[in-house]
């Protein structure tokens, strides 16, 4: 019986949920916005799509989502364009701008709407107010809501529909250290159930500790594909920061494997040239315990600038300017 | 694919702000009210002073009123999702464009059908009950014209209000610029005979000649019946040029 019942759940989901942006290309008059750019979004992983401000990160995600039309190239969601499925939010789940929501609704009615479109029940709306901790504001005005709280309910709206693709811009602005902790956890929880999870910053430490993979993106074109492990290990100088209560034996445990353990401020400490999931072997080896354990992403973001630098719409027009001169 | 789903979503969305239920509410409202308060204060009055007196002039004088707040729950139904930005959440939910258009229509539109089904029959058996001996009955020649004339006036306007608001994409544009028009320039046109040949065949004026005429206006080209009909081709207009507007832009 068991294996009947996971071929039907097969069936009704596609297995391979993805977005596939091939050659996209936005031009508005003589701007470019999207040059060109090719990427996909795998199922089972977060990835962070980054890029300054104004490279064309949100155009992109709104020609994903069907809404601006593509001078050039298709996106593809599981195979099929945005405008060709059916009960979309069923499928996809996005929050592009968590401010574009009429302040005079209930949070309640504005989900009501959407799920109503859908098909969705009723029902799951209000499991979805519990599952973003809006139960107590359901029934409150959007309006009197804080940036917080409309990202909660974007997101609850996003996931309505039990999608397997999530589409999400710069979801962590505006919310609080708690909010953004939050957010992390609920993004993995979606990959860890095999969604393909797409989401935009401009920021690189955010991503860092947030995505599994990267697309960089400068002045709409595409600068990096890369995994977070790969992009850290060649962009970023392999920096370990960490704390530990027992630094002494953790630092001739990493001297046998030719790591160096130097002190810093605050009562931390540094292992340069190495990366975090090795430091974590060593110290679970020796029975070390660790009270923090991350990449330094100063060096990444400086990494991230590095190669952004030269594509921000800034630094090109003065690099015009001073041709014509 | 079904119109339902969005048909449901769209009432949903309609039912949930106040701004739109008061508007809608304050059409009925104003057009029974105003009418009755007329002719029950003024009626004799005027129907002794008046050369020619016109009972449903007096009787749907609320409808002046009525009018501006049956266009404001329009273009607040459609005008406001681009003033919030709502727009891009509501196409993402229904991709397909002429459905959400349908959907979008069918409810304004419906609704506003809904009130004056029983707002304009009431508001003319009690006005006309109010004038007494001057007022006109439903067996009269144009009177039935003239209530479903009124009827068919709110979801009329209501379709020209929203392909409006979607031509101009902008709400302060189209309550700016529809709204003067509808109050103030449309009804002043009528006392400049040279231009009241032109502006006859404008919405509103088509709309109300049908509404506020028992007798035929011998200065009017067309047959009172014809008035809905040409409000019926503005506002298919109007709607049509929304279709192509929200079709062929981005969101």
């Amino acid at each position: 019986m068991a294996p009947t019942t996971t071929m039907t759940t097969k069936e009704e989901r596609p297995p391979r949920a993805c977005v596939e942006v091939r050659d996209l290309t936005k031009r508005y008059g003589p701007n470019v916005a999207v040059d060109r750019l090719s990427f996909q979004v795998e199922p089972g992983r977060v990835t962070g799509f980054l890029g300054p401000n104004g490279a064309g990160k949100s155009t992109t995600m709104r020609m994903v989502l069907g809404l601006d039309r593509p001078t050039g190239g298709e996106v593809l969601i599981s195979g099929r364009p945005y405008a060709q499925i059916r009960e979309p939010l069923r499928h996809v789940g996005a929050l592009l701008d968590p401010s574009a929501v009429h302040p005079g609704r209930r949070a309640r009615d504005q989900l009501l709407a959407l799920a109503r479109s859908n098909r969705i029940p009723d029902a799951r709306v209000d499991e979805m107010l519990d599952r973003v901790g809006l139960t107590a504001a359901a029934r409150r005005r959007i309006g009197g809501f804080s940036l917080g709280m409309r990202q909660r309910l974007g997101l609850a709206a996003a996931l309505l529909g039990d999608p397997r693709v999530v589409i999400l811009d710069e979801p962590l602005n505006g919310l609080d250290p708690e909010g953004i902790q939050w957010v992390r956890s609920l993004l993995r929880e979606l990959a860890e159930d095999g969604r393909a999870v797409l989401v935009s910053s401009h920021l690189m430490n955010e991503m860092a500790v947030t995505a599994d993979h990267l697309i960089i993106i400068g002045r709409g074109r595409l600068l990096a594909d890369v995994s977070m492990t790969e992009f850290g290990a060649r962009y970023g100088r392999g920096r370990v920061r960490l704390r530990t209560t027992r630094p002494e034996q953790l630092g001739r445990a990493l001297a046998a494997v030719g790591l160096a353990l130097t002190p810093r401020d605050g009562g931390t400490w540094e292992v340069p040239g190495a990366q975090p999931d090795e430091i974590g072997a060593v110290a679970a080896r020796e029975g070390v315990p660790l009270q923090e354990l991350a990449l330094h992403s100063d060096s990444l973001e400086e990494a991230f600038l590095r190669m952004t630098t030269h594509s921000t719409e800034f630094t090109a027009a003065a690099g015009r300017e001073g041709a014509l001169t | 694919m079904t119109l339902q789903p969005v048909l449901y979503s769209e009432l949903t969305k309609i039912r949930s702000l106040r701004s739109l239920v008061w508007s809608l509410a304050l059409a009925a409202v104003m057009l029974v009210g105003f009418g009755a308060f007329a002719c029950g204060a003024y009626g004799e009055a005027q129907a002794a002073n008046d050369e020619v007196f016109r009972p449903l002039v007096l009787g749907f004088w609320g409808l002046n009123f009525a009018q501006v707040a049956l266009a404001v729950f329009a273009m607040l139904s459609l005008g406001g999702e681009y003033e919030k930005g709502t727009i891009t959440t509501s196409l993402t939910a229904v991709p397909q464009r002429t459905h959400f258009y349908l959907g979008k229509l069918l409810a304004t539109a419906g609704l506003s059908l809904a009130i004056a089904l029983p707002a304009a029959p009431l508001t003319f058996f009690l006005t006309q009950g109010l004038l007494d001996e001057h007022g006109v009955s439903l067996g009269d020649p144009g009177a039935v014209r003239a209530v479903i004339s009124l009827i068919l006036y709110f979801p009329l306007l209501t379709l020209l209000c929203m392909g409006l608001a979607v031509m101009t994409r902008s709400l302060a544009a189209t309550l700016g610029l529809f709204l003067p028009f509808l109050f103030l320039l449309s009804p002043l046109s009528m006392e400049v005979p040279s231009l009241w040949n032109v502006t006859q065949f404008l919405p509103d004026r088509a709309g109300l000649y049908a509404v506020m005429n028992v007798q035929p206006d011998p200065d009017v080209f067309y047959n009172p019946w014809l008035g809905p009909l040409i409000m019926a081709v503005w506002a298919a207009a109007a709607v049509l040029g929304g279709w192509h507007a929200l079709r062929s832009r981005d969101a």
